[in-house]
C-alpha cells in the first residue's frame, strides 16, 4: 500500500506504539497513520465516538468524515463491514499484530489479508469484537 | 418520512402502520423475495421493519445492507432476548417489535430511532410543518386528502430538506385514452406534489406557471411515485420541479413557479386581471 490514511483502532493513548484494540467500535482512541509513498509520513489520533445498539454506522460516518481511507480491525460485524465498504474504506484483518506500528507495516507491506464477509461476527447489539 | 415493513401479511401489522403514521411516517409493504432489491432502492427510507415470520430476517437484512447500510432495520419476531441476540449479531438492529405489534411499539421503535440519530430533525421539522400546514390549508383538497370520494388521495411525505414523495396507485377510474392515465391528473399529480413542497417549508403558496412534460404514456394499474423538489426562491417567488415514475422510468415531469401566500392566516385572495400579469412578469424575471 503506498498511499492511505490508515485508522488502528488503539489502546489509549494512542500512537505508533499503543496496542492494536480488538473492539473497533469501542476502542479508546484511533491512531491515524497517513501513508505515502510506502512510508508512514504522519501520526495522529482520534477520539472514538460512543453510539447505542442499532448505532453501529457511527464509527463508519466518524472515520470517513475524518479522511480515513483504510482500516485496520479484529472483527466487526456484517452491517459495519458493509458501510465501511459503501463509504470506500478498506478494512483489513490485522489485530495478532502486537503494536500499532507492526500492523501498518504489514499493511504496507502487503501482507493483510482483506476483512470479507466470511470473517464477519457479532457484535451483535452492543459491541464489536 | 417512509417506513419500509418487508413482510407478507399485511393485516396483523394495521396496528403497527397506524403508530408510524400518527408520528408522521407513511409505511409501505414489500414482500420478500426477487424484487426486494428494487423495491429498496426506490426510495429514501428511513426506517426497514423485517417481519421474521414471513422471510429469515438474516437473509433479508444482509439484502438490506447491500442496497444502503445505512438503513436503520427493526426486526418482528418472537425469539427471546438471548435468541436475538446470537441470532441478529452483527446486523446492528435498532430493537425487535412483536409478532402483533400495535400503536404503542410503533412509537417505541421511533424513539430508538431518533436516540441513534436515525431522524434528520430537519426532516421531522419539515414533516411537522407539511401535517399541520396541511390540515389549515387544504383539508379538503382533491389531490391529497386521503377521505375524498374521488380524489387522488396522494400521502406526500418529506425526504428530505426540500424534498417529498408520494405514491399513486394509477387506478382505471382515472383513465383517459385507454389504458393510460389522464394527462390532467398526471399534472395535478405533479403539482400536488410541489405544492407539498411548500407547505413543508411552512408556506402557503399557489401556482402560477406549470410546465409539464408528458414523456411517455402513464399506464394504468402501475404504482406510480411522484417526487417534488423545493429549488430556490426570488422574494415571494419559488421554483420547483417534480417527476413521475414508473417501475423506475421518469414518465413525466413538471416545473412550476409558486407565489407565496399568507401563512398561519386565512388563505390570501388570487390576484386576477393585470394582477396576475404584473405577478407573471416579476416571476419570469426573477426565477430564470
Amino acid at each position: 500500500m503506498n498511499e492511505a490514511r490508515v485508522a488502528i483502532p488503539s489502546t489509549y493513548p494512542g500512537g505508533l506504539d499503543a496496542e492494536v484494540e480488538a473492539h473497533f467500535g469501542h476502542c479508546g482512541v484511533y491512531t491515524l497513520v497517513d501513508i505515502k509513498e510506502g512510508k508512514i509520513a504522519k501520526v495522529s489520533t482520534l477520539p472514538s465516538i460512543p453510539h447505542q445498539q442499532g448505532g453501529c454506522l457511527a464509527p463508519v460516518n466518524h472515520l470517513a468524515q475524518n479522511g480515513v481511507t483504510a482500516l485496520i480491525a479484529g472483527g466487526m460485524g456484517m452491517r459495519p463491514l458493509m458501510g465501511f465498504n459503501q463509504v470506500g474504506i478498506d478494512v483489513f484483518r490485522g489485530t495478532e499484530n502486537p503494536s500499532v506500528r507492526l500492523a501498518v507495516e504489514a499493511l504496507i507491506n502487503g501482507e493483510l489479508q482483506p476483512f470479507s464477509r466470511d470473517h464477519t461476527c457479532g457484535g451483535g447489539q452492543e459491541h464489536h469484537h | 418520512m417512509i417506513v419500509a415493513i418487508i413482510t407478507d401479511r399485511r393485516e396483523p401489522l394495521a396496528a403497527l402502520e397506524e403508530g408510524f403514521a400518527r408520528k408522521g411516517y407513511r409505511s409501505e409493504f414489500l414482500a420478500p423475495g426477487p424484487h426486494l432489491r428494487q423495491h429498496l432502492q426506490a426510495h429514501p427510507w428511513n426506517l426497514v421493519v423485517l417481519d421474521s415470520s414471513s422471510a429469515p430476517c438474516r437473509d433479508v437484512a444482509e439484502q438490506v445492507l447491500e442496497v444502503d447500510a445505512r438503513l436503520n432495520m427493526a426486526v418482528i419476531t418472537d425469539m427471546d432476548a438471548q435468541t436475538f441476540h446470537e441470532t441478529g449479531e452483527g446486523f446492528g438492529f435498532l430493537g425487535t417489535l412483536p409478532t402483533s405489534p400495535g400503536v404503542l411499539d410503533a412509537e417505541r421503535i421511533l424513539t430508538k430511532l431518533k436516540a441513534i440519530g436515525g431522524v434528520d430533525p430537519a426532516i421531522e421539522k419539515a414533516q411537522a410543518h407539511l401535517d399541520a400546514m396541511g390540515r389549515q390549508h387544504h383539508p379538503r383538497c382533491v389531490v391529497c386528502w386521503g377521505q375524498h370520494p374521488s380524489g387522488l388521495k396522494v400521502d406526500y411525505r418529506v425526504t428530505g430538506a426540500n424534498t417529498v414523495e408520494g405514491r399513486f396507485g394509477c387506478g382505471r377510474s382515472f383513465e383517459g385514452y385507454e389504458n393510460v392515465i389522464h394527462g390532467g391528473v398526471v399534472s395535478s399529480l405533479l403539482d400536488g406534489a410541489m405544492a407539498n413542497c411548500m407547505l413543508a417549508r411552512g408556506v402557503e403558496a399557489y401556482t402560477i406557471d406549470l410546465q409539464v412534460r408528458y414523456k411517455t404514456a402513464v399506464e394504468v394499474g402501475v404504482p406510480a411515485t411522484i417526487r417534488g423538489e423545493w429549488l430556490r426562491a426570488a422574494g415571494p417567488f419559488h421554483l420547483l420541479q417534480a417527476t413521475l415514475e414508473q417501475d423506475g422510468k421518469v414518465r413525466a415531469r413538471a416545473r412550476a413557479k409558486f407565489f407565496e401566500g399568507t401563512p398561519n392566516r386565512p388563505s390570501q385572495p388570487m390576484p386576477s386581471g393585470a394582477g396576475m400579469r404584473q405577478l407573471m412578469i416579476q416571476a419570469r424575471k426573477r426565477l430564470v
